[in-house]
């Protein structure tokens, strides 16, 4: 029987492998040689973070099939949380940053774990509800709070300025690959299915024995903890964060490179998120006025694509680079001759 | 002791008091059904025993441990499948990946011999398995929700309306497949309305009345009792 050739599982991994670091050689040569100015540089920084923002909103909407539209109000978490730290840390460097990272991500989780427990267990459309009053009560919050507590801590509507500026191509480059492998991974296995399954049909993955509330939770707080990451870096990368970076409008931005992308896809999420982000800097080049309406683009390009492909770009597309090259060899027939070395060699 | 023991279970839904002190048991290896008009708190009854409601006072012990206080999950593990009211498949997912979630809680070596098992027991599925299950039938989303159920090999089978909306041909299928699981040693408890067929398969029956039991004996006599004909057989 003429079977199908499959590349095996550790080659696999090699091939991804070598192909993260050789992005990110690429990305480091453009850098070092002068090909990208300091302008493209500050680009690329921030799609690494909507990336991440994207990526990890993608897992609570795409995957989970829930509607959070609170997303920049984690990423508000994450990024003050780490500006806080880092501005009264006394070490300073990367270390501080790391740890600063990490702890954006866990304070923002947590605040994910706090919403998500009681958002989740109701049915419908509460979670959308309950996450926008977060977002809008942490902004309300961070502009607030100085004054209420009586010393700067926020610094308010002037915002936190003065947070060391650690953000750098490597930094952006290791969390988008950290995040992006963490979820694949996580979905790839039984968890993953389990929360798939949830999706699906709630009351049929119950009855197959999985733990609804806690996988929901689960995957809420995971999209919790890596938009904190992203904040993290965002705040580490400007220097100087508002509360207004963090309004309504930047959860429906990151909402909107999700289902551009398609729900449920990663690298829809990733090529989504790219491009928006990339959109309005080449509009500002071109005129101030055409990127201010930049929301009403993206408004009618989300009609155009509900439209016609409602289901995303990539639908539920999952890249994979093996697969494409699976795909290649077995239509060039050549693995017939790859599978019989393969026999040779046993 | 009976495989599955409820002693007066109370079941609220707010103020509403759907379950009025309901006890009844299951045999190893019997086929017990529950009928009742609707309404009457079937699905409330099984919902409680799978744990997805909780009991006000009462006791259900299946295999002699305590499950009233147990999260659904566990009860799923301990062996207590429960197939829901009105067909629940993963309707993006095959039929082949159903019934694979359906071994969710068992470990990963017996997904193979229980799809072999599900196949033998539903032809259908087998020729299906690589069907979208959204698109199937009504009777092939039944035994998909009976064969998924049945993948995580449970020692007691809770079937909640299998006949719903099926013409009668699918019906006297999907009964047959009962009769046949327990003759391989299920152990069934049926909820139906369909209290002809129902009560013809099974070994014991309880007619439900809003919320109480009025009535309990075995299928034969519960077929020829007055009172039930009147209610539940069209005379
Ligand atoms: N979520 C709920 N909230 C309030 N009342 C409910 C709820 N679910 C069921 N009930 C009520 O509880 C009673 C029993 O309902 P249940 O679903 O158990 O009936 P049933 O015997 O399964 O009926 P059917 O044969 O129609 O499925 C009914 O009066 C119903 O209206
Ligand atoms: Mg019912």
């Amino acid at each position: 029987m003429r079977q199908r050739f499959e590349i095996p599982m550790p080659v696999r991994y090699l091939v991804n492998g070598v192909l993260i670091v050789l992005l990110f050689l690429l990305g480091q040569f453009m850098i070092s040689a002068g090909i990208l100015s300091s302008y493209f540089q500050k680009i690329l920084l921030q799609v690494g973070v909507y990336i991440i923002a994207a990526v990890s909103l993608n897992m609570a909407t795409g995957y989970l099939g829930q509607l959070p539209l609170g997303h920049a109000g984690f990423m508000a978490v994450g990024g003050y949380t780490a500006g806080i730290f880092l501005k009264n840390f006394p070490i300073k460097g990367l270390p501080a940053f790391i740890l600063a990272i990490i702890l954006a991500g866990i304070v923002a989780g947590i605040f994910g774990i706090l919403i998500g427990i009681p958002a989740l267990r109701l049915k419908g459309d509460y979670l959308a509800i309950i996450t926008l009053g977060f977002g809008e009560i942490i902004r309300v919050i961070l502009l607030n709070i100085d004054t209420v507590l009586g010393f700067k801590f926020t610094g308010g509507a002037a915002g936190l300025m003065g947070i060391p500026k650690y953000t750098s191509f490597p930094a952006v480059y290791i969390c988008v690959v950290i995040t992006c492998l963490f979820i694949h991974t996580m979905m790839k296995s039984r968890h993953g299915r389990a929360i798939l399954a949830i999706r699906e049909n709630e009351i049929a993955a119950e009855s197959c024995g999985v733990n609804t509330t806690y996988y929901k939770t689960m995957a809420f707080t995971a999209s919790a903890f890596f938009a904190g990451v992203a904040g993290a870096l965002f705040a580490s990368y400007l220097g100087l964060l508002v509360p207004g970076d963090f309004g309504f409008m930047k959860s429906i931005e990151i909402l909107v490179m999700v289902v551009l992308g398609g729900m449920g896809s990663m690298l829809g999420s990733v090529l989504a998120a790219a491009v928006l982000t990339i959109v309005p800097f080449a509009l500002q080049s071109i005129s101030q006025t055409v990127a201010d309406y930049r929301m009403v683009i993206y408004s009618v390009l989300l009609i155009v694509v509900m439209i016609f492909k409602p289901s995303g770009l990539l639908g539920t597309y999952d890249f994979s680079l093996t697969r494409i090259i699976e795909g290649l060899i077995n239509r060039a027939g050549i693995h017939d001759g790859v599978a019989r070395k393969g026999e040779q060699s046993k | 002791m009976a495989m599955l023991q409820v002693d007066s279970i109370n079941v609220f839904y707010g103020s509403i008091h759907a379950i009025k002190d309901v006890s009844f048991t299951v045999e190893k290896g019997e086929i017990v059904t529950l009928i009742g008009a609707n309404g009457a708190g079937k699905s409330t009854i099984l919902k409680t025993v799978s744990g997805l409601l909780r009991s006000r006072g009462g006791a259900i012990q299946f295999h002699d441990s305590p499950i009233s206080a147990a999260a659904p999950h566990k009860i799923v593990s301990m062996g207590l499948a429960h197939v829901p009211e009105g067909r629940h498949v993963f309707a993006q997912m095959t039929v082949e990946e159903n019934l694979e979630m359906g071994a969710y809680t068992r470990p990963q070596g017996e997904i193979a011999p229980g799809l072999e098992r599900v196949y033998a027991q539903f032809p259908r599925l087998k020729e299906r398995r690589k069907q979208v299950s959204g698109t199937l039938s009504g009777g092939e989303q039944q035994m998909l929700a009976m064969g998924r159920a049945l993948m995580s090999q449970p020692a007691l089978l809770m079937l909640d309306e299998p006949s719903m909306g099926l013409a009668p041909l699918m019906v006297e299928q999907i009964f047959d497949i009962v009769k046949e699981l327990h003759k391989d040693g299920v152990t069934v408890l049926l909820v139906e309305q369909n209290a002809q067929m129902a009560l013809s398969v099974a070994d014991r029956g309880y007619v439900l009345e809003t919320g109480k039991i009025v009535l309990t004996g075995n299928g034969k006599e519960l077929l020829e009792d007055d009172a039930v004909k009147k209610a539940y057989l069209g005379g």
